[in-house]
């Protein structure tokens, strides 16, 4: 109530100014009538009550204070001054804001990206007591280990869910491969999953899925009576049940998404597991509840390689308690990477702002010694400039959130070409709001500060006076260290775009002109037995061998780049050593490695009818399992080494001398990988032309799978897309900041040319050559050039060894190349940005330069 | 009497001006006469503290403000008590009360 009286004080202090002379001037004439009647004359009694009264306007400035928020007056006075000051040079104005906003924009729009992928809440009820836990180091159990915790009753709730699962989806004569969630039927009711239409899945549920916003409205034209209809999927009518919101984020995190949810198959899948914990515990109250669980799952349940009591982690859905695992730690060092050079760039845009401030300061010295001599102290212009400043740096941040606004949402519209579905629902909140403003006071401060107490001790008068070239001056220093800032991000750039260059190119050890994969997804339901997939297979098989261009084909369980599996632990060899390694694994068919172009360096491949328990190993594996000699015929675990391949990469492009054992694909089709069949095709000539013939051929065969076939060269999805993310991020930042320092640079050489066109004058004047004129501009830009260099090049070299982590092995991040790249791309933005001015000082006419005095 | 309202304890010119004002409205000059008038001239108020307490005390929403006419026939803002400045007031009469009680026994036994 109080400030709300004191707001409608702001409106009427008019009224309160008259108001209060007429209470004065009352006290005053009650006073002097009293005094008269003691005895006083009027005029005499008059002047006692006035001088007894005292000071009227020290009076009305007291009393106004009871009224006022005081610093609110001041910072309206000072805004509006300082709005006027600002409106009179738009030029500045505008130079300054448009420099932060592309600071701000390139910050927030990471930070937004950072909390989006890292740290968004899934759509649930209630996400601090729900969890995600694994039992036996597991990412994934069965549902038999499901059921049994849900029965242990531990919990009030236990649900699970497949996050890369896929259905056909049969429409219109066409089948099409559709993303898939498989969830328990307990899971929508257990987290409190929202929807937006009709129902989730709920507990009994069969046949029955929910499907996204983006599916509904992309492929089911946003119908809104849609809950009920039935879909076609994997062979079988499916009910939809509901539609879930357009910003749903499913538990699994990481921005990690699906066309459907369906219920998950009651045998032979896996699913992670999520937990609802009583309300108010803790995670360690959460692990000794699992850990009790899992020890009666041993005694339940044993199995033969691995206790489930083991390795037992409970992990929160949100925030911080994500990077508890390993391989996130990885990610988020990349994001705090990311943020770090976002921060820098913000500090190179304003210290283009600090430095028009203080050339503008410069020009106003008359101006604040006007106000000085009018009795403004040094606190007060002080804060002047401040508010100038901050008002410069509210205008940038609003127009940076602008920017942040667009740009987040273009790319929550970029599709990545990953085998899962990653959406992101960037948009703004209360994170990015306080975020921003923390940005915006910060920036005001650094931007502010330096000019601000320069100005206000008069210094630029010296500065004036003193223009000598060579001097340091404060601008120069705030330059030099721009150039060395933006030398840091720069050679990140040049890191990251090189790594996206050697990615690109890296040699994977095997054809990718030639080869393509075909993964051809069969409805589970139409294929009970073990025989009728295999038939199938077959059938395809030689389909696919008896296409025109076809050279040769080869069955496999993982797509190269696409997919991975990893097997680690202690193996035993013929001479009854155990050994532990690590290694990729995969089961491919007969000529695999002549399909893919992997030279067999000893022994062979499988061939059509191979036993059980051969198997083929490359280099590495060879060498660190077996040492020297060779390695054909001994064995691992009663396995026979029949083969030994060249090394190649398996999975990511940093697969360098990366063991890898393969066993034979033949009797167990498709296990393990949901009813997918792949093959490995090798081909004549280019594989692209081949792609829609081999598909329709083997749709005919069963015209409810789902057909892929894509050539190898456009199927390093998985293998490229850290580099490809990283190279465009950091590329976009690089070339910001290198914009960002050549405005820097002009500004300051331009400001420099201007002061010094009676010099310049003179010297033309007295036979100085355009030659000479030009060294004039140039040698000052070589100077700031060359010191920031110098020292961003030292620090660079430093700070960015770090990043060697996030590099494919080729690049290092001390090869001169790079510092090369980054000292060209600097000379080339230096040299651009010194064109105007040097052109303004060969302009120069001494006659008119020197009438100027 | 007393030099100057600085001499008064701390937060008693509000509860002076409140109890003067319980009898009635006044306007500001007739305020300080009557304080200084019902304690024998023992207490003044001084203007210079009178107007920014009675400001305080409209800010606060302890009193009311409105233009009149005073006994001399003049145009005056004359000043009255609200519910809340009546409630205030019996606040401040026991709290002061209480640290007069307090004071006394201190002087006394201490």
């Amino acid at each position: 109530m109080t400030w709300w009286k004191k707001l409608l004080f702001l409106r009427n202090r008019g009224q309160f100014d008259a108001d209060l002379a007429e209470e004065m001037r009352l006290h005053i004439e009650e006073r002097a009538a009293e005094l008269s009647r003691a005895g006083l004359t009027p005029t005499e009694a008059l002047r006692r009550a006035r001088a007894e009264f005292g000071s009227p306007t020290s009076l009305r400035e007291r009393t106004r204070l009871e009224w006022q928020f005081s610093w609110i007056e001041d910072l309206r006075s000072d805004l509006r001054y300082g709005a006027r000051t600002l409106a009179a040079s738009p030029a500045f104005f505008f130079s300054a804001v448009l420099s932060l906003a592309l600071g701000v924009g390139a910050n927030t729009t990471l930070f937004s990206l950072t909390t989006e992928f890292l740290f968004a809440e899934p759509s649930v009820n209630n996400s601090r007591s729900l969890w995600r836990v694994r039992v036996g180091g597991n990412s994934h159990v069965g549902i038999a280990q499901l059921r049994f915790l849900q029965e242990a009753k531990l919990f009030p709730g236990v649900a699970g869910m497949r996050e890369d699962g896929e259905v056909n989806w049969r429409i219109n004569g066409e089948t099409r491969p559709l993303q898939a969630m498989r969830v328990s039927d307990n899971l929508f009711s257990m987290a409190g999953i929202p929807v937006a239409l009709g129902r989730g899945i709920l507990p009994g549920d069969e046949d029955t899925v929910v499907i996204s916003d983006a599916m509904w409205r992309s492929k089911l034209a946003a119908d809104p009576t849609v809950v009920g209809r039935v879909l076609e999927i994997d062979g079988r009518p499916h009910r939809i049940a509901g539609v879930l919101p357009p910003d749903h984020r499913s538990v699994a995190g990481f921005g990690l998404s699906a066309d459907i949810y369906a219920p998950v198959r009651a045998t032979g899948s896996s699913v992670m597991l999520f937990v609802r914990g009583p309300e108010g515990a803790d995670r360690s109250a959460i692990l000794e509840r699992l850990q009790f669980g899992a020890r009666r799952m041993d005694e339940a349940m044993p199995e033969r390689d691995l206790k489930w009591a083991d390795e037992n982690v409970v992990e929160g859905m949100a925030g911080i308690d994500r990077f508890k695992s390993r391989s996130m730690q990885g990610v988020g060092g990349f994001f705090a990477m990311l943020m770090i050079v976002g921060g820098l760039l913000l500090l190179i845009a304003c210290i283009n702002v600090s430095n028009l401030v203080l050339a503008r300061g410069s020009a106003r010295v008359q101006e604040f010694a006007v106000r000085a001599s009018l009795g403004a102290g040094r606190g007060r212009i002080v804060r002047q400039l401040l508010t100038e400043t901050l008002l410069l740096t509210a205008a940038g941040t609003m127009a940076g959130l602008v920017i942040n606004y667009f740009l987040t949402r273009a790319m929550n519209h970029v599709q990545l070409d990953l085998p899962v579905l990653i959406v992101l629902h960037m948009a703004p909140d209360w994170r990015l709001a306080a975020y921003a403003s923390l940005l915006a006071a910060g920036t005001a401060l650094v931007v502010g500060l330096l000019p601000a107490i320069r100005i206000s001790r008069g210094e630029l008068h010296g500065a004036m006076k003193n223009p000598i070239a060579g001097r340091m001056t404060l601008r120069r220093v705030l330059v030099v260290a721009q150039v060395a800032v933006s030398i840091v991000v720069l050679t990140a750039a040049v890191l990251f775009a090189r790594n996206l260059l050697a990615s690109v190119a890296a040699e994977p050890g095997f054809d990718l002109d030639r080869t393509m994969f075909v993964r051809v997804r069969l409805v589970p339901d139409s294929y009970k037995s073990v025989e009728a997939k295999a038939s199938m297979a077959e059938r395809i098989e030689r389909e696919l061998e008896s296409a025109q261009g076809v050279v040769s084909v080869s069955a496999t369980r993982l797509i190269p780049f696409n997919d991975d599996s990893t097997r680690g632990g202690a193996r035993r060899r013929d001479d009854g050593e155990n050994i532990v390694i690590r290694h990729h694994s995969n089961r491919i068919g007969p000529r695999y490695f002549a399909t893919i172009g992997v030279p067999v360096v000893a022994g062979r491949e499988f061939t059509a009818n191979e036993p059980e328990n051969s198997i083929i190993v490359n280099e590495s594996f060879a060498r660190n399992f077996f040492g020297q000699g060779s390695a054909i015929g001994r064995t691992v675990d009663k396995q026979t080494v029949v083969g030994v391949v060249r090394d190649s990469k398996y999975a990511y492009l940093n697969d360098h001398m990366r063991p890898a054992m393969f066993e034979p694909y033949r009797t167990r089709l498709g296990e393990g990988r949901e009813s997918a069949l792949i093959w490995m095709v090798r081909t004549a000539g280019d594989p692209a032309a081949l792609v829609n013939g081999l598909r329709a051929r083997v749709g005919e065969l069963d015209r409810s799978a789902a057909v892929e076939i894509r050539p190898m060269r456009n199927a390093l999805g998985i293998a490229l897309m850290p580099s490809q993310v990283a190279g465009a991020l950091l590329g976009g930042m690089g070339v910001l900041g290198l914009l960002l320092t050549a405005v820097g640079v002009y500004g300051v050489l331009a400001f420099s040319v201007a002061r010094r066109i009676r010099e310049i004058g003179l010297r033309v004047a007295l036979g100085a050559g355009p030659a000479s004129v030009m060294r004039l501009v140039l040698r000052e830009c070589g100077l700031l050039l060359g010191i920031g260099l110098g020292i961003g090049l030292l620090i660079a070299f430093f700070v960015t060894r770090p990043l060697s982590t996030f590099l494919v092995p080729d690049i290092s991040t001390n090869d001169p190349v790079t510092y090369l790249a980054v000292v060209l791309l600097i000379a080339a933005a230096g040299t651009a940005a010194s064109i105007g001015p040097a052109r303004r000082a060969l302009r120069v006419d001494p006659m008119v330069a020197l009438r100027y005095e | 009497m007393a030099q100057s309202s600085s001499e008064l304890l701390p937060g008693t010119l509000f509860l002076l001006i409140l109890r003067t004002l319980a009898g009635g409205p006044l306007h500001g000059y007739a305020i300080a006469k009557r304080i200084k008038e019902s304690s024998k001239d023992l207490l003044s108020v001084e203007e210079g503290s009178l107007y920014p307490a009675l400001n305080r005390m409209l800010v606060k929403g302890w009193l009311a403000a409105e233009w009149g006419v005073s006994e001399t026939n003049r145009k005056a803002r004359f000043y009255k008590l609200t519910p809340v400045g009546r409630k205030e007031l019996a606040r401040a009469n026991s709290e002061f009360d209480r640290m007069i009680h307090g004071i006394q026994l201190v002087l006394k036994n201490a």
